[in-house]
């Protein structure tokens, strides 16, 4: 048996910062395309339009999936939210707060499972929960004005992308970066047993 | 008593994944003083051993470990391989700096080793530049100063003079000379050539397929042989045109090729050409014409252009002036294969498939010439560093091209390899293709029957130090605008809303540093905040007679008032902030994390390593559009596209992220307990006032909401 090593390397700071800085790119140019692609969603169904907003999940569920180390989701997330306030997203300071309470909804679940335990299942529900977070926070800071039925839509609607996008997207990438080799030095990348 | 330096025991090391160990019970011990060459072929495991030396490589987390591996000198620097890998800093000045800071060595001291370290390997007058702007040799030069300036216990050299010209690397292996000769230091250098080396150390050992077969003591006096080591394969005998730096205004002939043959078909003409990146013209290339079946070589030092040439003769980059015919860079993917195909550079830019077999198009006797028979259902991203470099040119001859492109092509590879590359590049050649070569590699491209060209280099604007002006404190900054961020997320009045708004419209108006560039984010902004009012008065909780409903919309006298608040506050919030935060610089804000906030240096310096990366990322998309133009694969669109390149770059950025943790261990951060700043982000009065006045407009805001009810 292997003991678990909680002590961060040097490697998983700079990991956690690439795909942190990965994510800020990503997150400064889908910034501006969501409240686009999502307007008909919330003509549909007000406050269904959350349910694109998993993708600004992602870098935390995929940071712990890949890191397996404490505190990997928080630290990956708000790398990720900093970096795209850093290069202009449109709610600035709120942004790291955002990418903070995202980041802790994840790191939750991961915590709750010791940090062990890093199943297709776990990443879903590691997902929902940080949605979750996301949709309570951005209901309490854009959207106070709005009635009940607009609240419970909302954070449906959150949990289900980010177990969806989040957590099964996460999962999908895990296993393609794997296939190519690049988490060879990872516990997400190991394919064979160790050694006794 | 000699005191002992390294101790390794019956060591062996796996790999994770994978079946046979790296290292197989190795043992030796070496001593404060000697200087050991470690040699073998490639893949015989010796990077691997100066990893686990430095400390990058962790038992459990990285591989497994059986034996002992103790390192008892310290510091210990680490020179690796591919120095464009290695950067962790903004100046070469801040690169060489960046090893002494980890080792807590006094900012005056500093100072003075930086610039004495950049002359000692003749790199001086680059020290303002960005290390990402040099060549693949300076850089490299510009690492063994980094490294020399530690003046480490233990020094660890990964083919140190690699990608040198012979003049540059003479100037380097004086440097080393001098630094070896201390008895208190101990130095390992690795190179398969042990020829280049024999005379200036002291020890050899040979690895062989992950094991020790020689450890062997040299009893010489320190002297380094005549034709002295040039590259990592072959000694030296020529210098590459005229020693000097690139400002130098050596015009160099641009040649013609010899005795041109008119028999055969033109393939490319260029007339006045400028080779360089975006607008910046770094060589020039006058009057260059290539026949079926020309071989070319140019073969200038280390700085002169080489890589700009080859990627705008294959049409990747765009030229910076002048003419290239047929126009490659105008071509469409598909049909630029045909013409031109370039093999990289970095060989990992080639990749583009899942597997060796794929790259290669299924082309079984390439795989055979190149010693890829047994890899070749392996991903090429898996490859040791001397395999990918000939998985990148054999990958480049399949696509079956009239000129083929190649930028470095006998880098890293022992005599063997590097002779069956020039065998199918000459069989390629009588077959008519035109082979144009960028290398240092002099022996080799004269064996290859290659006629020698210059490019002519084109003098370079030093960069003005960027000495910005620094009024607050990044904290400060942070403070106030949570301070304001915090009033108007409290506050849900139309009137303190408004009044807010109007107040940051001014001070962004005001303020010529905050105003600066943001005039693209007002009409996206302008637009956020009118969906985000609509949103809210369309769905609000308002309890008034409404004018207009539909399903669950309606719209009242007050529901338009509580969307013309939110609209206000997200576009006050989000101006203020993009503001601010578009007027810090990351280096500031790590500065100001270590030292204000005491972070744990570790931590910090590694996260901010990877955040100036940003800049690295946008470059790695660009390249990844190279290479799949190279590949002939057109632009496409679409869901599964967007995936397929996103995994493209993450792996990218995975393998980068790898490589900065091994350069942070091979400048010793792991151990750094207080680093050394080099400058210092200071908490003045202007600070306090600044966050006074914050607080000031915050509570103001607050007692306005409280004033409008």
């Amino acid at each position: 048996m292997q003991s678990l090593q909680r002590r961060w390397r040097i490697l998983d700071f700079t990991v956690a910062g690439m795909i942190g800085v990965l994510g800020g790119i990503i997150f400064f140019g889908y910034n501006w395309v969501n409240p686009v692609i999502t307007t008909p969603l919330q003509l549909a169904l007000p406050g269904s339009q959350a349910l694109l907003s998993g993708v600004w999940l992602i870098p935390a569920v995929l940071g712990a999936a890949i890191i397996r180390k404490p505190g990997a989701a928080v630290l990956t997330e708000v790398i990720a939210a900093t970096v795209s306030a850093l290069l202009g997203a449109q709610w600035g300071l709120l942004t790291l707060e955002s990418g903070l309470v995202q980041g802790l909804g994840a790191e939750l679940v991961f915590a709750l499972f010791g940090y062990r335990v890093f199943t297709a299942g776990v990443l879903a529900l590691a997902g929902a929960v940080s949605g979750l977070a996301m949709a309570l926070n951005e209901l309490v800071i854009y959207y106070a004005e709005t009635g009940p039925w607009y609240w419970l839509v909302y954070l449906l609607a959150g949990a289900t992308t980010g177990a969806l996008i989040a957590g099964v997207g996460s999962h999908l990438l895990v296993t393609a970066l794997s296939r190519a080799g690049a988490l060879n030095r990872f516990a997400a990348g190991r394919t064979r047993q160790p050694r006794e | 008593m000699n005191i002992r330096s390294i101790e390794v025991r019956r060591l062996t090391w796996w790999y994770h994944n994978r079946e046979r160990a790296a290292l197989r019970d190795v043992s030796f011990s070496i001593d404060q003083g000697e200087r050991v060459l470690v040699t073998g072929a490639s893949g015989s495991a010796k990077s691997t051993l100066l990893q686990l030396l430095v400390g990058a490589l962790t038992a459990g987390d990285d591989g497994e470990l059986r034996g002992e591996c103790t390192v008892t000198a310290h510091p210990v620097a680490l020179l690796s391989q591919e120095p464009h890998t290695q950067v962790t800093a903004r100046t070469v000045g801040d690169e060489v700096a960046f090893g002494l800071q980890n080792l807590s060595v006094p900012r005056a001291e500093i100072l003075e080793r930086v610039p004495a370290a950049l002359a000692d390997v003749g790199i001086l007058d680059l020290t303002d530049l960005p290390p990402e702007e040099l060549s693949a040799g300076q850089q490299q030069r510009m690492l063994t100063a980094a490294v020399l300036a530690m003046r480490a216990k233990l020094l660890l050299l990964d083919e140190p003079t690699s990608l040198l010209d012979a003049a540059s690397a003479e100037v380097v292996r004086r440097a080393l000379v001098t630094h070896m000769s201390d008895p208190r230091r101990t130095t390992l250098i690795v190179d398969h050539d042990e020829a280049t080396w024999r005379g200036a150390v002291t020890r050899v050992l040979e690895l062989r397929e992950g094991e020790l077969v020689r450890d062997e003591r040299i009893d010489t006096h320190f002297q380094w042989p005549t034709g002295a080591p040039g590259s990592a394969r072959s000694p030296k005998r020529e210098s590459a045109g005229e020693p000097g730096t690139r400002h130098s205004q050596t015009a160099l002939n641009v040649g013609k090729i010899a005795e041109p043959n008119h028999d055969r078909a033109v393939v490319l003409t260029a007339r006045d050409l400028e080779v360089g990146y975006d607008d910046a013209a770094v060589a020039r290339l006058e009057n260059f014409e290539l026949r079926q079946g020309d071989i070319v070589a140019f073969t200038q030092e280390s700085g002169a252009g080489k890589t700009a040439a080859a990627l705008t003769l294959s049409g990747l980059n765009r030229p910076v002036s002048g003419h290239l015919t047929p126009p490659v860079h105008e071509l469409d993917a598909a049909s630029l294969t045909t013409v031109v195909a370039l093999s990289f550079q970095h060989p990992e830019l080639q990749f583009v498939h899942a597997t060796v077999d794929a790259e290669l198009d299924h082309r079984r006797d390439l795989a055979l010439a190149l010693g890829l028979e047994s890899v070749r259902s392996a991903h090429p991203l898996t490859l040791s560093g001397g395999q990918k470099r000939r998985l990148s040119i054999a990958a480049a001859l399949a696509q079956e091209p009239s000129v083929l492109v190649l930028d470095e092509p006998t880098f890293g590879q022992d005599d063997e390899s590097a002779e069956a590359i020039r065998v199918l590049l000459a069989q390629s050649a009588a077959r008519g293709t035109a082979v144009v070569v960028f290398s240092h590699d002099l022996t080799w491209c004269d064996r290859l029957g290659a006629t020698r060209l210059n490019l002519q280099p084109v003098a370079r604007t030093r960069h003005a130090k960027a000495a910005a002006r620094r009024w607050f404190h990044p904290f400060a900054k942070l403070f106030s605008i949570t301070a304001v961020t915090l009033s108007l997320v409290l506050t849900s009045s139309l009137l303190s809303v408004g009044v807010a708004a109007v107040g940051v419209v001014v001070l962004v108006l005001l303020s010529p540093t905050l105003r600066r560039g943001l005039g693209r984010y007002l009409g996206p902004l302008a637009a956020l905040a009118t969906l985000t009012g609509f949103t809210v008065a369309l769905y609000s909780s308002a309890t008034d007679e409404p004018f207009f409903q539909l399903l669950w919309a309606q719209l009242s006298a007050d529901s338009l008032a509580l969307g013309a608040t939110a609209a206000l506050r997200v576009f006050s919030i989000a101006l203020l902030s993009i503001a601010v935060f578009r007027s810090l610089s990351l280096a500031e804000v790590g500065v100001a994390l270590e030292q204000q906030a005491r972070l744990p240096a570790r931590a910090t310096v590694s996260t901010m390593a990877t955040l100036s990366s940003v800049t690295a990322l946008q470059r790695l998309y660009r390249q990844r559009q190279n290479t799949l133009r190279a590949r002939g694969i057109s632009p496409q669109r679409g869901l599964r596209h967007l995936s397929a390149s996103f995994i493209a770059v993450a792996l990218l950025a995975l393998r980068r992220a790898e490589l900065l943790a091994l350069a942070l261990h091979a400048r010793a951060l792991d151990g750094a307990a207080r680093r050394t700043q080099l400058f210092t982000v200071r908490w003045t009065w202007r600070d306090r006032a600044l966050c006074g006045v914050a607080v000031a407009a915050a509570f103001s805001i607050v007692a306005l909401h409280g004033v409008a009810r």
